[in-house]
Formats: C-alpha cells, structure tokens, sequence
C-alpha cells in the first residue's frame, strides 16, 4: 500500500474519532475543533513514513491525536481549572455538536487538560493497558488517576 | 456511577452523529502537510544562515579589509567573532534536539523531552545569550581606539551610539523569545506533573 494511500484509509477510518476527541479538548468548538483535527491529520502525514507497526494503527492515531491537543499549550494559555467553572461552550460553535451533547463537552472541559483527554480515552472504551500504552503512564498509576478524574468528573456533574 | 454511565451513553450516541461529519479532505490535507512540513527547522536553519553570514562578512573585514594592529582591538575582534561562533553552535544543538520531538512519542516522553527542550532553550536564550550579546558589545567598544587613529571623531560617536539602539533592540527581541519560551516550558511543566500525580 503507497503511503497515500495509507493515510487516505487512515483518515477515512479515524476521522470521526479524532474529531470527537479535538471536539472534547476545545470544550464543544467545532470550528476550534475542525482546525485541531487538521493539524492532528497533517502531523499523521508528516510521522506516517516512521509509522513502525509496534503499535496498532488505532494506538498510534491515539497517540498522535492527545500529543497534538497537548502541543496546543504552545499556541494558547493553559486555563487554571477553576476559572473554568464559568464557561459555556460557544453557542455559535455547534453546528456539529447536537445542543443535547453541549453539556457532555462542557463538563469534560472543565478537567484540567491531561484529565480531559485520559477520560475521553475511557469514554472510547480503550483498555487500561491501551491508555498506558498512549500516554507512557504507569498502569497502577493510571488506574488512580482515571478513579480520581471519575470523581472530579462526577461533582462538575452534580454541580450542575 | 450512573453519572459516569449516562457520560459514556452520550459519548457513544455523539460518536455515531459525529461519524457522519466530513473533516478536511485527505487530498488538501497532504498537501497542506507538504506545505508547512519543515516551516519551524527552516526558520532554525535560517537563522543558522544569517549567523554563519554575519561571521563570515565579520572575518573576511577584519582579517582582509581592515586588519587591526593593537592587542586590545584583536581581543575585541575575538570576542565578537567568537561570541556568534558559540551562538552557531547553539543553534545547530537545539535543530539537533527539536528533531527528538517526535509527535508519535509517547505522551510522558514526549512532554519529559518537551520540557527538556524548552529548559535548553530558556537556558541558552537567557543568561548565557545575554552573556554573549554583552561580549559582543565589549568586543565591539574595544575596537574604538584603534578605530580613532583612522576615523573622524563624529563617526566614531555616530558608530558607539548607533551601537546602543542595535544593543537595545537585540534585548528587547531576546526579552521577548525568553518570556515565550518560559510561558511554554511553565505549561509542559505543569502537563508533566499532571502526567505524574
């Protein structure tokens, strides 16, 4: 398989998934959203010929997809996770986002940014050992860490 | 945790709607990817080039142009020429380490290296760049009196003073890429002890 035609079976497959991730990350901006999955797409391009096959392709797009949303830090300020309680997701940035799941990204955007995106690799329903696998954390280290965002997650949610 | 059940019904319904979202199309994506490929090692490796220039120009005037004669001007000349030299250097160490970034890294060894990165960079733009810069300028004002013996005295308080605002201007720029680069180095910091705790 050349590799464009890789990447094109890549992106077909993963696109949804990568856009829902970015979608978590920005809080429910789809545009903010749209332009994270881009810039997700083209570091896949630019890492595809290094692409080894240690991994599956799903863990490598994982991978990809939390370092770039990570990267973004260079770009914006990182916000304290309490002056976040205030924010509502941007109502004109919904054209994707039915308004039913506006509070799902809402809440998941209140979590500090490592938090956000280790909850949305649970809500994707990936093992343990698939999330230690992306991120590089400990497994009996991550099991704490996921209890812990469960029950941050729980009272934003309870807050409400 | 019902709360966390329900989350995880909402996540699996969105996914589905969202599966149906068309994102950018891959044609446009690989030849955007084409296109920014390379955009930050090329602005390193240019500044690699208006250094390596500068030192040229710098050497090939003093050695064959206006050759000095007086000890205290060959040590400004050393100072100045050897100054940039170490800065070359620097440059190409970092190009070295920001090729190491690699995006498919695992997230903990890829924000470890991020911060190691940027710790060089904060390093290397602060204290040990001003360093530089400040015996660049003292190289500089060493050549002032051998330069007096040949020179009109209104050029040579032209040449000094116009030297300050240069100065100032290379501080304010270093001030700036110092303050960016720290802010970064803060927020991989603050990933990394997440990642951590």
């Amino acid at each position: 398989m050349s590799l464009k035609n890789e990447f094109e079976s890549v992106h077909r497959q993963f696109q949804g998934m990568v856009f829902q991730l970015c979608l978590g990350f920005t809080k429910g901006d789809s545009a903010a959203a749209q332009d994270l999955s881009q810039e997700v797409f083209v570091n896949t391009w630019n890492a595809l010929s290094s692409f080894e096959g240690k991994s599956s392709h799903k863990t490598w797009i994982y991978r990809i997809t939390v370092n770039t949303c990570l990267m973004q830090l260079r770009k914006q300020k990182r916000m304290p996770t309490d002056r976040l309680e205030n924010v509502k997701v941007n109502p004109e940035a919904d054209t994707v986002a039915d308004h039913n799941y506006n509070e799902l990204y809402a809440a998941i955007g209140k979590l500090a940014e490592v938090d956000r995106l280790l909850i949305m690799l649970v809500l994707d329903e990936l093992s343990y050992d698939e999330i230690a696998d992306i991120m590089g954390i400990n497994p009996g280290n991550l099991r704490v860490k996921i209890h812990r965002v469960k029950e941050k997650l729980k009272k934003i949610m309870s807050n409400e | 945790m019902n709360d966390f059940d329900e989350l995880k019904n909402k996540w699996k319904n969105d996914k589905a709607d969202l599966g149906q979202t068309k994102t950018a199309d891959s044609e446009k994506l690989v030849a955007q990817a084409r296109a920014t490929k390379n955009k930050s090692r090329n602005a390193q490796l240019s500044t690699i080039a208006i250094l390596s220039i500068t030192l040229m120009v710098l050497v090939y005037f003093f050695t064959e142009v206006a050759p000095f004669k007086e000890v205290l001007s060959r040590v400004g000349v050393l100072l100045m020429c050897g100054g940039l030299l170490i800065r070359i250097i620097i440059e190409i160490v970092s190009l070295v380490k920001a090729s190491q970034l690699s995006i498919n890294l695992k997230t903990d060894e890829l924000s470890k290296r991020m911060v190691a990165y940027y710790h060089y960079r904060s390093k290397i733009h602060g204290a040990f760049t001003i360093t530089i810069v400040a015996l660049y300028i003292i190289g500089f004002y060493m050549l002032t009196p051998e330069f007096m013996k040949y020179l009109d005295m209104k050029w040579i308080w032209l040449m000094d003073i116009g030297f300050v605002f240069i100065a100032l201007t290379v501080f304010y720029v270093i001030r700036k890429g110092v303050l960016k680069e720290l802010a970064i180095l803060r927020e991989f910091s603050a990933v990394q002890n997440d990642l951590n705790n």
